[in-house]
């Protein structure tokens, strides 16, 4: 046992001084993660704000300036100043200097007063179709509010309809900041990760080093998880450094247990790194092995829920990224970041991704037997 | 002109002797294209929800029916809040509506009765839509109720929205010209870094420097390849997003391939200028990832709106090439040949590609020397 564990210390030593032997190889473990925090940390929201709108008002009468000037109060609204013409507007629209052109007709304004039914334009860039849904719904409640104020006017009480409260748990005020940084580190821990795994076999095999392991007094399982536990103590780290500048620079609070997250991060990795050794013993150069990680890592990102919600996909998909080791992952630790998960819950997301780390670290270690003999 | 006829001739046979070149110009693009095609999707999804009637009212039970009824809901329906607790924390329900128990009476006596709507916080995304779903199905079955009783929901304004180049507002409209983005920037850049970095890890770079060719031939030849690799992947693309997809392309396909090309100089010399700066395969990749694949995912505005982005963050998207390309791309598919928005944004790519020559040749020279 001595004697394999002692064997285990030079495999894991030498890992890490090929990690940290020099300055470019230490600044790329730090760099590249706080880049990716400062840099996206802010940029993942579907948020649409700042909006940029034109409006045409045909029309001078005491209705149409009320609604205009509310949409300018708003502030998700950015109202050139500049009054268009409507093929002005219609450039604009097409230039993609405004993503809503608002228009009002010259009888706006009468046929509100009569309550015959006065009608607002808006016309809107289909290239952008999300922020544009979610834009109109912002232009709707200004008129819809306004409306409703009219109507009061004329029958107190008509417009006591159903009322909802809405409430937004673990994270009232949807601080994108607080899910982005749980999402982070499971992403920023998959790219690391699963990059180092997947070229550190191909990486000996295209130095030629490859056969000295294989002729050193290594088992494979020695080899194995020589590599497995620089990895994941690098993940380790990552995650600490994340933790930490996402709690202070982000204020992002931490309302489960530290140990479940790391323990969260710990199973993560081990699979990815399980994944990324079955991809490096099959390959031949490093080349194909950053192709085959690619092939991995991009699915894994774009089929997460991390940009787009799973309940979208169709059916088939939703129950195929059950596969996913990202996706768990992302459950897990926003998890036990924001809503405190119980440790039951957690395993639930943990086993599949134990399964996947088993069955493709089984896999790595046959063809290495296979390579052995 | 004859050596670099050979160069290129060389490099051809490079490419083709290596499965992973081919892999990532033909099978990766396919692949990108199916899964942005059917799982990045922000059309509206069916969420699972729990209702929680607090009484058994006509009022509630109609509107348990209505939500049941509803494409947008799975719908599991409870006495008590607290029965769904777990399952929001789990991430198995996406959302709750409380109907209060006195809902039905306080509606009959003409008072305002309050629905209450929980969502997960958590996933800020989906929370906003499940809320406005939830909004909508209720003033949807409200006006139906009043409809019933024979009035009318008289509004005295009305909206007509109407969204050019997309009139249904299909997200796969938008997001699969923009992916073209993503996959040429996957192309360009990491590919590039990727076999250039390698040529110098093994040092064949040095050996080639010693053949009867100047760096910049050498580096041309290379670079035609991946060029030539690039733009065939970028017919790949379009060919699936019309032929299969079905998305419209108005504008000309001519205006693609100049676009295309001249994002592509901007991507080559990104990869260039990552592989002569790490000379190691493992660092080149991690580079290209990060500063290529990312910021063409992410702060490109293929999913994420580049306005709603902090000012700061906005400034830097403006060295992203994608960026450029993202805004191009979805208007020649939709909107048609819109010159001077092309015009500008070649602009843009062909300046950041310069900048990164430039830095390149710099670095060179000063090495020499």
């Amino acid at each position: 046992m001595t004697a394999f564990l002692r064997r285990l210390k030079t495999l894991i030593v030498k890992e890490l001084l090929i990690l940290l032997r020099d300055a470019k190889g230490r600044s790329m473990l730090v760099v590249p993660p706080l880049l990716q925090l400062l840099l996206f940390a802010y940029a993942v929201t579907l948020e649409v704000r700042d909006v940029k709108v034109a409006i045409l008002n045909n029309d001078a009468g005491i209705h149409s300036q009320a609604v205009a000037r509310r949409i300018k109060a708003s502030p998700y609204f950015i109202v050139a100043e500049s009054t268009l013409n409507q093929s002005e507007l219609e450039e604009a629209l097409v230039n993609q200097e405004i993503l809503l052109g608002l228009i009002l007709p010259s009888d706006f304004s009468a046929k509100a007063e009569n309550r015959t039914g006065a009608s607002m334009q808006i016309l809107s860039d289909g290239r952008k179709s999300n922020a544009v849904q979610i834009a109109t719904a912002y232009v709707a409640e200004i008129v819809s509010q306004y409306a409703l104020e009219l109507a009061e006017a004329d029958r107190p009480g008509v417009g006591l309809g159903v009322q909802t409260v809405g409430r937004h748990w673990f994270n009232p005020n949807l601080t994108y900041v607080w899910t982005i940084i749980p999402s982070l580190m499971c992403i920023i821990t998959l790219l690391m990760t699963l990059n180092l795994s997947a070229m550190s076999l191909a990486r000996e095999k295209e130095l030629g080093t490859f056969e000295q392991l294989l002729v050193a007094p290594f088992s494979p399982a020695e080899i194995i998880i020589g590599k497995l536990a620089p990895a994941i103590l690098l993940a380790s780290f990552e995650s600490m450094l994340i933790y930490g500048l996402g709690r202070l620079l982000y204020g992002v609070p931490m309302r489960g247990s530290f140990l479940l997250m790391m323990m969260c991060v710990i199973i993560f990795s081990f699979s990815i790194i399980g994944f990324g050794l079955f991809v490096s013993s099959i390959v031949k150069t490093q080349q194909q092995a950053i192709v085959g990680a690619f092939m991995f890592m991009v699915p894994s990102v774009a089929l997460s829920g991390f940009a787009a919600p799973v309940e979208n996909m169709p059916l088939w998909l939703q129950r195929a990224v059950i596969m996913n080791p990202l996706k768990h992952a992302l459950i897990m630790l926003k998890g036990v970041f924001l809503k405190n998960m119980p440790a039951g819950e957690v395993w639930l997301n943990a086993w599949p991704l134990l399964v996947i780390g088993v069955l493709s670290l089984a896999f790595s270690g046959w063809l290495f037997r296979k390579n052995l003999g | 002109m004859r050596i670099l006829r050979a160069l290129i001739v060389k490099e051809f046979i490079q490419v083709k002797r290596d499965p992973a070149t081919v892999f990532v110009t033909l099978l990766l693009p396919l692949v990108l294209m199916f899964i942005f095609g059917y799982g990045v999707n922000l059309d509206v999804g069916r969420f699972p929800i729990g209702l929680v009637v607090e009484s058994d009212e006509p009022e509630s039970v109609s509107l348990l029916t209505a939500f049941s009824n509803s494409k947008s809901f799975d719908v599991v329906s409870g006495r008590d809040i607290r029965e769904f607790e777990a399952d929001l924390i789990a991430g198995r329900l996406k959302g709750l509506a409380v109907v209060p128990a006195d809902f039905g009476r306080k509606r009959a006596v003409g008072q305002a009765s309050a629905i209450q709507i929980v969502t997960d916080g958590t996933e800020a995304n989906t929370a906003a839509l499940v809320r406005s779903y939830i909004q909508t199905t209720i003033a949807q079955w409200e006006a139906g109720q009043l409809l019933e009783q024979g009035r009318r929901p008289n509004s005295p304004i009305s909206l007509e929205p109407r969204a050019w180049f997309n009139p249904e507002l299909t997200s796969r409209n938008f997001l699969l010209p923009g992916a073209i983005a993503v996959i040429l920037t996957i192309t360009g850049v990491i590919l590039t870094a990727l076999v250039i970095a390698r040529e110098w890890e093994r040092g064949t770079m040095e050996s080639l420097m010693s053949a009867p060719a100047s760096v910049g031939q050498i580096i041309f030849a290379k670079l035609f390849v991946y060029f030539s690799l690039a733009l065939f992947s970028l017919t790949l693309c379009w060919a699936v997003a019309v032929h299969w997809y079905e998305i419209p392309f108005r504008g000309s396909f001519l205006a693609l391939l100049a676009l295309g090309s001249v994002f592509l100089v901007a991507a080559l010399g990104q990869g260039l200028l990552i592989s002569a700066l790490t000379k190691n395969q493992y660092h080149a990749a991690e580079l290209a990832m990060i500063t290529g694949f990312l910021p063409s995912f992410l702060l490109s505005g293929v999913i994420f709106e580049i306005s709603s982005m902090p000012l700061a963050l906005q400034t830097v998207t403006r060295v992203i090439p994608a960026r450029y390309f993202v805004s191009s791309l979805q208007t020649l598919f939709l909107a048609g040949n819109v010159w001077p928005l092309f015009v500008s944004s070649m602009l843009h790519m062909a300046l950041i590609g310069l900048a990164f020559f430039f830095v390149m040749a710099f670095r060179t020279v000063k090495k020499v020397a």
